[in-house]
């Protein structure tokens, strides 16, 4: 498989991403990312077979939370940046189910 | 005036907080019509901030450390009930209902906030370019770019938009704008200040950092906002440091090492001011080390793969159903419409091409060959810094590779863009705390800096070394290039 | 050629913490529309998880009880993808490093013992509610990021029988140790069930389909029979089967395929770099294990053995932890194996039967059960008749005081029989002299008639009466 990044490549990451993308524009993106991926794969010249996969930057244990309610948000605070909303939910298009 | 001149005369009573900030909000409104480096100015309730400090040294209370100081904030950072847009028209309008964990430990301090700065959208780039407001102009040259991502943050502080601010610091977000505008800039451990109410970019590497004019100032600052942070699960409880009193340290004895692969891209500027530092270092009584840092040349990419990839899942959010941007539908549109318009009208293109490359690196059948394997790469990094690290008590070096460049030089070449971030992006894969601190100005009167890099919450090292390293500088006077354009009346 | 069914479940439990996985916000059911939320469970810009202790406890618990082995180093991912109930944009879910692995669960769905494995145990968030109406779809949240696990088992079950009795068995552990209220309805407890077939005698699987949207006992023993049948008649016809999600359709019976758009997912998971590992400390793990009680399964076993119910009754009161508690409670210190079957029938029969009937639960009875107990021995010992125990119980049901005290008025107000022989013998000599052509039917074979009999002197003595003693003293007068 080759890796290069094509328009098909884009179109796919963008559906995943919800990005609407105009044909042009992917094209566009393609050759930008394209060169961005050949870029990077500079990466792929170095042995780390070895390595293992650093995720965070301290390897320690995490904080944890005690188990306690605490009223954080109201309903009203909530809805507040909603561009749409009715009886108290978040209102988007009509999900065909 | 420091921020800490400032901070002991409100103390003392001699000056008015009040009239500090009324002084800040004065310089926003002749300059930044220069500057363009402010999103959003909370005249009001700076003011009545002020006024509470006022009250509070008349009625002899105890105060804050910063009680009264007016400061900036970057417009990634929440402050409870003002807009917070990240820089992206995708949260135009968007009202924070909380104060970030760090605007609350300012708060209890007792700073001032002025507002909010300009930055890259979301925080991605280098420049101050990408931000939907527009560019930022750097104060020593108006046709230079100011750094980014906290360009507007650096832009405020050397401008005097009040004392300091905070930036965030994903990849040297931090301490590149303040290079190029002539401010200190730290880059603290990561998990010492905490990311809560702070929008992410790539959340491995994001830190808070604080700006301000001199070493001290900043560690001040940096004092307010360090510590543990229950509503941050990456946030760490190793004791505080004295980062004050480091400043008074003499460096006498510190190893300083100097990485020699980081000398050759350099302008010849920023080369002699890393070299005269150095020099200056080992004449104040440091010893010398030469350090290696194999697989420094593959920070970059493994920074942007790994920031790319976290961001592509951080970004997901905004879309356009519980706030933000959301597109105008016709009846007949779907939800997946909803969706794919609102996020591809309310985010600028570096932000889209940065969302859909991380996308790629994690989906199937790429997640071994890219995102893995950076993170794989990350490690070595890591390794070795820790083994420099291990040699020396700092690490000198460039904080870019140039004083500040013209607007619009790197819009069309994005690689070139990410290559600025050559010297700082090590310090983020790794953890480690990074400042960026000012050595003069350069042929073209523009800024020049050094970065000192030090190990795992050692940032009083940090403040140690840098204090030496601005004792030796004639302290900056304003920008020329800003007081003539002020001046000019446009 | 018979046919073999393999099925594995996974099942999505709610664990009964205060709060959400990851924030503050209350994880409790129900709540005006996006009111038990948070900064976390909105997803709000800058809004950081953090990971709630008590859940951690619940989901290694868990494992424990069901003989995983429970990780000390365990990881959290991010699941990519969009919908409307999914503030994120990301589910926050344990993906190649779940807190447990490798348990199992021992089960009898009639066929002696089988033992099924469990794969893994990951922790992760729910998501919001959704509901979808004529001008759009109506998005409530709170429901977003309460903490569930996630329990996988081996493709080992072999039937619809076998995996509701997994279901049953499982359901009964999580509500033992306390990390799970086992209400399907509210979908607390829910399951997928993956449902392949196979000729028997072939060692490799067929395909699977997963079977979503189950939410009672009876829809997974239809949905996976219904599935089966499908599958099989395929294969039957030629045709091969898919690998699809199907969604189990109550009203309709049958599944239906979801559509395949909906199934192209590449979900991305990666670390989640918000979250550092989750390491679990030895001594958390000791004494959170410490905190497990007699498992279903013991205690059924103990019930047999100890007390002598049935299998049968022991499975039917070890269901839930309460029902069984209340039983031992009554049962008290006499558990003599006549009095502990007889006090159980009597618990899950009549006593159940009347409570069904009235307006009360449990909980409010259950400060009497010490006079539940006494009235059960009083029927038992043949002081109470049968009628006059339903009146006893009847009455106490109806009344508005507290249950004790209604009892206790009903029990008084009916009294007790008294064992008078001398009138008794009377009253008997006395009807069965009244009825001479019933008493020669009964001595004719009739013995069916002695129910006549007994019926006579229930009547004289408005039911009051120990039909024991009166059925024995009629006996020995019809027979002798
Ligand atoms: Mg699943
Ligand atoms: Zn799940």
């Amino acid at each position: 498989m080759s890796d290069a990044i094509d328009a098909t490549a884009v179109a796919d990451a963008a559906r995943l991403a919800r990005l609407a993308l105009e044909p042009a524009e992917q094209q566009a993106m393609a050759a930008e990312l394209e060169r961005v991926r050949a870029w990077v794969s500079m990466l792929q010249a170095v042995d780390v077979s070895d390595v293992a996969p650093m995720t965070h930057p301290h390897e320690g244990a995490m904080g944890l939370r005690r188990d306690r309610v605490s009223s954080d948000l109201t309903a009203a605070e909530a809805l507040a940046n909603a561009p749409a909303q009715a009886e108290g939910h978040f209102l988007v298009p009509r999900v065909v189910g | 005036m420091t921020l800490i001149e400032c901070a002991s005369a409100i103390a003392a009573g001699s000056l008015s907080a009040l009239d500090a900030t009324n002084a800040a909000l004065a310089r926003i409104e002749s300059a930044d019509v220069h500057l363009n480096a402010m999103v959003h100015v909370d005249a009001a309730g700076a003011r009545a901030q002020a006024t509470a400090v006022d009250e509070a040294v008349a009625a002899g209370q105890p105060i804050g450390p910063l009680a009264g100081v007016p400061i900036t904030i970057k417009d990634l950072i929440a402050v409870g009930g003002q807009p917070l847009t990240a820089g992206s028209n995708m949260l135009a309008g968007y009202v924070a209902p909380r104060d970030a964990s760090v605007i609350a430990r300012l708060r209890a301090a007792g700073a001032v906030l002025l507002g909010k700065t300009s930055l890259d959208e979301f925080a991605m780039g280098s420049t101050n370019e990408t931000a939907a407001t527009g560019p930022v102009r750097n104060p020593w040259g108006l046709d230079r770019v100011p750094g980014g991502s906290s360009g507007g943050s650096a832009a405020a502080v050397a401008a005097g938009y009040g004392y300091g601010s905070l930036g965030t610091d994903t990849g040297g977000s931090v301490r590149l704008p303040a290079a190029f505008c002539g401010v200190v800039g730290l880059k603290p451990t990561y998990g010492r200040v905490s990311r809560s109410g702070v929008v992410a970019y790539a959340s491995s590497l994001d830190q808070v950092g604080p700006m301000a004019a001199t070493v001290r100032d900043t560690a001040r600052l940096f004092s307010v906002i360090a510590g543990p942070c229950a509503a941050d699960a990456t946030s760490r409880s190793e004791p505080i440091g004295d980062y004050e009193a480091a400043c008074e340290l003499p460096v006498a004895g510190l190893r300083v090492g100097l990485v020699h692969s980081w000398l050759a891209g350099l302008s010849p500027e920023v080369h002699r001011a890393v070299m005269t530092t150095y020099d200056a270092l080992l004449a104040a009584g440091a010893t010398g080390a030469a350090i290696e840092l194999p697989h420094a040349h593959l920070a970059v990419p493994a920074y942007y793969l790994i920031a790319m990839s976290e961001a592509s899942a951080n970004l997901a959010r905004y879309d356009g159903v519980r706030y933000g941007h959301r597109a105008e539908l016709h009846s007949s549109d779907t939800l997946d419409t909803l969706y794919a318009r609102s996020r591809a009208e309310g985010f600028g293109p570096e932000v889209q091409r940065r969302i859909v490359m991380g996308t790629w690196a994690l989906s199937s059948g790429y997640y071994d060959a890219y995102y893995d394997r950076a993170c794989r790469v990350r490690r070595l990094v890591h390794d070795d810094l820790q083994t420099a690290l291990s040699a020396c008590d700092v690490i000198l070096g460039p904080t870019a590779p140039s004083a500040a460049w013209p607007l619009g030089a790197h819009t069309h070449d994005p690689i070139a863009a990410y290559q600025m971030d050559i010297y700082t992006t090590a310090a983020n894969l790794a953890g480690l705390p990074a400042m960026s601190v000012p050595v003069g100005l350069g042929d073209e009167g523009l800024p020049l800096a050094v970065q000192l890099i030090a190990g795992s919450f050692k940032e009083t090292t940090l403040f140690q070394v840098g204090a030496a390293v601005e004792q030796r500088q004639e302290r900056l006077s304003g920008p020329a290039a800003l007081q003539a354009a002020i001046a000019g009346g446009q | 050629m018979a046919w073999e069914l393999v099925i594995g479940l996974e099942v999505h439990a709610q664990l009964r913490t205060e709060s959400k996985l990851f924030g503050p916000a209350s994880a409790a059911f129900g709540g005006a529309p996006n009111s038990h939320v948070d900064a976390v469970s909105l997803g709000l810009p800058g809004a950081l998880p953090v990971l709630n202790k008590e859940a951690v406890r619940m989901a290694a618990i868990a494992g424990l009880a069901t003989n995983c082995e429970v990780q000390r180093h365990s990881v959290f991912a991010r699941k990519n993808y969009f919908y409307p109930d999914l503030p994120k944009g990301y589910q926050i879910s344990q993906f190649d490093k779940p807190i447990c692995l490798a348990g199992h669960l021992d089960i009898d769905a009639g066929e002696g013992p089988r033992r099924i494995r469990i794969t893994r145990i990951h922790m992760e968030e729910d998501a919001g509610k959704s509901s979808h109406r004529a001008g759009g779809s109506y998005v409530d949240l709170n429901r977003a990021g309460v903490p569930l696990i996630e329990i996988v088992s081996e493709p080992d079950l072999r039937s619809a029988d076998e995996a509701v009795a997994y279901l049953k068995e499982l359901r009964a552990i999580l509500i033992y140790i306390g990390v799970n209220d086992g209400n399907l309805e509210e979908g607390s407890f829910r399951c997928d069930a993956n449902v392949s077939v196979r000729r028997v005698g072939q060692t490799t699987l067929g395909t699977r389909c997963e079977i979503k949207n189950l939410n009672s006992f009876r829809g997974i023993r239809d949905a996976i029979g219904y599935e089966s049948a499908r599958q099989i008649r395929q294969i039957t016809a030629g045709e091969t089967i898919i690998q699809q999600t199907r969604l189990w359709d109550v009203d309709k019976g049958r599944t239906a395929a979801m559509r395949s758009k909906e199934q192209a997912h590449d979900y991305r998971y990666f670390p989640d770099p918000d979250l550092p590992p989750l390491l679990i400390a030895a001594e958390d793990l000791t004494a959170w294990a410490a905190t497990i009680p007699e498992l279903p399964a013991q205690r059924r076993s103990r019930f047999v053995s100890d007390l002598g119910l049935d299998t049968e009754m022991a499975r039917l009161l070890c269901e839930d932890p309460e029902t069984a508690d209340r039983y031992e409670r009554t049962l008290g210190q006499d558990q003599s194996p006549e009095r502990a079957r007889s006090l159980a029938s009597f618990l899950t029969g009549r006593l159940a039967g009347a409570l069904n009937k009235s307006e009360r639960s449990w909980a409010d009875i259950d400060t009497a059960m010490t006079q539940l107990a006494e009235v059960h021995d009083q029927w038992r010992d043949g002081k109470l008749s049968n009628k006059m125990l339903t009146d006893v119980l009847v009455a106490a049901f109806a009344a508005d005081a507290s249950f004790a005290d209604a009892l206790e008025s009903a029990r008084d107000h009916t009294g007790l029989i008294e064992q008078d022989d001398g009138a008794l013998d009377d009253m008997l000599a006395a009807i069965i002299a009244a009825n001479p052509g019933q008493v020669a039917a009964y001595r004719s074979g009739k013995h069916k008639l002695i129910g006549f009999f007994v019926g006579q002197v229930m009547r004289q003595l408005q039911g009051k009466a120990n039909a024991k003693v009166v059925n024995a003293k009629l006996k020995a007068l019809l027979d002798g």
